[in-house]
């Protein structure tokens, strides 16, 4: 059974609609990797499935449970856990107490399970030595890092990923795909939503390309890049 | 060893020696000075409750004098038109209190922000009104306690003092202490998350809106007690001074932006200055309004964490110690 199941899904502001009846559904373990350009409806469809935004139309099944009118709260206990596009780390919090709040609440951890495993993760993202220094402070990598550190906090099942790459020198890419990829031996199914193209396309399973609300190509990433129609619109190229 | 345990536990040595000093405060201070320590203590409860509020969970509420009001209206009224013993109203004022403020959360929570705050004023405005046309209570001119239920309360009046400061003094440690308990448990983390970005903090799983809704609730019941309190100590209520928004709403905003918004200790400290300047400058009359005016201008402008905050760039100690280390060893 699927993880995750979308169907006709759509948002609209006014007159226009962000997401048109889109559906999809994904396997567990999978890393599916969606680009498409400014616009394309990215960004509120993961809205949708966090429960940042409700849905005008369609529905949200995540693990045979219908969701799509649950709270965000209810959604991350449930065990959805997301990053942010730009970081928005608790500022006046330490960076090992931005995981216990996910870990804590989404998590449902007792405080000593939630202190061993914060410390493993914060280990695993080469965080650890920066555990009680202020979130407020870090670097542009490092917040990064640590949104994907709180994300994880939560044990999540469905990891949803915003532009984590974004604005990351070649070398931090990589240093975060490698950390991404390891992520995948832990079975977690992801989502990516990703501008930076060679970075995804080299760590995921599945590829959906969206335009104008719409999902309009869905496949394998080498191949469903490859086609015409998806080059066309995603790179502006002349047919 | 020993060094490094004192070091540790100093702020429970502090607040232990702090709790027993003002324990015993009414056989050492004067009928004045008593009746002056009971009033800092509930603006210090009201200052400590409106930071969780505000401070905590962005909640900007200037009409906490909704509640003060509310609940010095109704135990005037449990014991002018039902004959209630004083202290048997409190507890029944506090169930008012709740009861008062599902509804209006409920109406306040329709708004957010500014007009959450705004609203909130509105509200008060209203149940001043209200209270106002009840004529059993002494309409807008108000009404004093029945001196025979005053006398069961306490005999004598150096007794009744002590007796008010004594409930004044165990709500305000049940406050202070109580919010330092929650900021260290895991509702108390996700308070300050909330602060810092409410959507992340939704993300990670923490029911903002349901955190909210019960804490204010929570905090407009205790503030109606302490309304009570206040106008036990009055003898006297009349909806001006009960539903004023300098006196329990602008003065604890005051005192909490003095001491510093978001700590613990910042209340207490804001209070503390406020009664220094209020007990020498208010002479002044209008200047000593335009020196207030002043001063929290220049917090806001200047040091936006308050006197707590200036405390905290000179040592790290603190008296409510709620943060949770992973290295302990990497303590300097």
């Amino acid at each position: 059974m699927a993880l995750l199941s979308v169907s006709h899904l759509s948002r609209s502001f006014g007159s226009l609609l962000a997401v048109n009846d889109v559906g999809f559904s994904l396997d567990e373990g999978v890393m599916l990797g969606i680009i498409g350009p400014n616009g394309a409806g990215k960004s509120t469809l993961f809205n949708l499935l966090t429960g940042m935004l409700p849905v005008s139309a369609g529905a949200i099944v995540f693990d045979g449970a219908d969701i799509t009118a649950a709270p965000s709260a209810a959604r991350a206990a449930m065990g959805i856990a997301r990053t942010f596009q730009i970081p928005q780390p608790f500022a006046t919090l330490s960076v090992y107490e931005n995981l216990l709040v996910a870990a804590r609440h989404a998590g449902r951890m007792s405080h000593a399970q939630a202190r061993d495993h914060c410390a493993a993760v914060l280990g695993r993202l080469g965080l650890r030595a920066l555990a009680d220094t202020p979130a407020g402070g870090l670097r542009l990598l490092d917040r990064k890092r640590l949104e994907l550190a709180r994300a994880l906090a939560a044990s999540p099942r469905l990891l949803l990923l915003d532009e984590i790459a974004g604005g990351l020198t070649d070398s931090e890419c990589a240093e975060l795909l490698a950390i991404i990829r390891a992520l995948r031996a832990g079975s977690v199914t992801i989502i990516w939503v990703e501008h930076v193209v060679h970075a995804l396309l080299s760590a995921i399973d599945r590829l959906i390309v969206m335009d104008a609300g719409r999902i309009i190509a869905d496949g394998p990433p080498h191949d469903t890049f490859q086609r015409r129609d998806v080059r066309e619109i995603y790179m502006g190229l002349d047919a | 060893m020993t060094r490094r345990w004192l070091d540790k536990q100093a702020h429970l040595v502090v607040l232990a020696a702090l709790a027993a000093a003002l324990l015993a405060a009414p056989f050492a201070l004067g009928r004045g000075d008593l009746r002056l320590l009971t009033e800092m203590l509930c603006m210090l409860a009201l200052a400590q409750m409106w930071n969780l509020l505000a401070g905590y969970m962005g909640l900007i509420s200037i009409g906490q004098h909704a509640f003060v009001g509310f609940g010095g209206y109704v135990f005037f009224a449990l014991a002018v038109l039902a004959g209630v013993p004083l202290l048997w109203a409190l507890p029944l004022v506090l169930a008012a209190g709740v009861a008062v403020a599902l509804p209006t959360g409920l109406l306040a929570f329709r708004l957010s922000g500014p007009y959450f705050a705004v609203g909130t004023w509105v509200i008060a405005e209203v149940y001043r009104l209200l209270a106002a046309q009840v004529s059993s209570l002494g309409g807008g001119s108000g009404i004093s306690l029945p001196i025979a239920l005053v006398r069961d309360f306490a005999a004598h009046p150096v007794l009744r003092d002590r007796l008010i400061y004594w409930l004044c003094l165990g709500l305000a440690l049940i406050v202070v202490l109580g919010s330092w308990w929650l900021m260290r448990t895991r509702v108390g983390l996700a308070l300050t998350a909330m602060g810092d970005s409410e959507q992340a903090a939704q993300s990670c799983g923490v029911p903002t809106q349901r955190l909210k809704r019960a804490l204010y609730v929570v905090i407009a019941a205790l503030s109606a007690l302490i309304g009570a309190l206040i106008f036990l100590q009055k003898l006297r209520i009349s909806p001006a001074a009960a539903f004023s928004l300098n006196d329990w709403t602008i003065t604890i905003i005051f005192i909490a932006v003095l001491g510093g918004i978001g700590t613990l200790e910042g209340p207490i400290l804001g209070v503390i200055v406020y009664f220094l300047l209020r007990e020498y400058f208010s002479q002044l009359g209008n200047w000593y309004m335009v020196m207030l005016g002043v001063v929290s201008i220049g917090i806001m402008l200047f040091e936006p964490k308050g006197l707590w905050g200036i405390v905290q760039r000179h040592t790290r100690w603190r008296l409510f110690p709620v943060r949770h280390r992973l290295n302990d060893q990497a303590e300097e």
